[in-house]
């Protein structure tokens, strides 16, 4: 039982570490392009014709929002990558040097039991944050491409500086996909954690019994 | 692992920490407990006859018991089932 137990066990191990990384990732993308929104609004301030209020607060807004979310993202992201790091660290070191007895197997699991106990909120909350920044990237594309398709007619055609539009359609919306893709199997791993959890609870009785038996 | 841990899961770490004979300082250290809980636990462990106590002179010794093996067998066993009767997680 062990050595599959052991190879499930790594196997989520990492793909939950990835997710993680991936989440920080994007919140430090979330981030950045939420100081370049406010960055490159002011700049147009210093060009002949600046742009109108209105666009300008909404776009003040559309980075901070950004900023907020990728904040929050890698805060969140960095809760809970502390908290697996220690448990990896030992699990790699254990897997090369050899067999690992089942008391150690055991002793991870439930330092991963202990994990989501603790971090059940912020893990939820990293779903809600995974799928607005998703959102955000989505919506950025989009901009970007209505904002390509404005300019086109007044440009007379296609223009090189058209290229920074039509080019960040596509990464942002890429970005955005992969974002939701994320959040959805952060989902998963914490309906797969709750399940476990239950099961745990529901074995507690047993347990029971055999302290309280003389 | 300081995180929240159940009382089912604190005595299955005591008990397989004991062994070997440990100092009731090893232990609180080891499973991450203060001393007023680290008694309650290591008093019930030793009331119910999972835990035994030795002393060497000065010194007082936690070990665990033939009992304690059934207890752990049985945690391990619910613990490990969680991966292998449980869900499964994947990218």
């Amino acid at each position: 039982m062990t050595d599959h137990t052991l190879q499930q066990f790594g196997d989520e191990l990492k793909s939950f570490f990835v997710l993680v990384l991936l989440n920080m990732a994007f919140g430090a993308l979330a981030l950045g392009f939420g100081m370049q929104i406010i960055i490159a609004t002011f700049l147009q301030y210093a060009a002949a014709e600046p742009p109108s209020v209105v666009l300008s607060t909404a776009r003040i807004l559309v980075g901070i929002t950004g900023m907020c979310i990728g904040f929050f993202w890698i805060l969140a992201s960095m809760k809970i990558l502390r908290g697996i790091k220690g448990i990896r660290k030992e699990y790699r070191t254990s897997a090369r040097t050899g067999p690992v007895p089942a008391e150690t197997l055991t002793g991870w699991i439930v330092a991963l039991l202990a994990h989501y106990r603790e971090n059940r909120t912020v893990l939820w909350r990293m779903t809600l944050i995974s799928i607005a920044g998703g959102l955000f990237y989505l919506a950025l594309g989009i901009a970007n491409l209505v904002e390509g398709s404005l300019a086109l007619p007044a440009a007379g055609g296609p223009v090189p500086s058209m290229v920074a539009f039509f080019g960040a359609a596509p990464i942002n919306s890429g970005i955005g996909i992969v974002t939701l893709y994320v959040a959805l199997r952060f989902r998963r791993y914490a309906g797969t954690w709750d399940l476990r959890l239950k099961l745990a609870d529901e074995g507690e009785e047993s347990l029971k019994k055999a302290l309280e038996s003389r | 692992m300081a995180e929240r841990r159940t009382s089912y899961e604190i005595y299955w770490e005591i008990l397989v920490y004991c062994r070997t004979p440990r100092t009731f300082t090893a232990i609180i250290g080891r499973c991450d407990l203060n001393s007023k809980t680290g008694q309650e636990y290591l008093g019930f462990l030793v009331s119910r006859g999972f835990l035994a106590v030795e002393k060497d002179g000065e010194k007082s010794t936690y070990i665990a018991t033939d009992r304690a093996a059934e207890y752990t067998a049985l945690f391990t066993r619910l613990y490990q089932g969680l991966f292998d009767k449980g869900p499964e997680f994947r990218v």
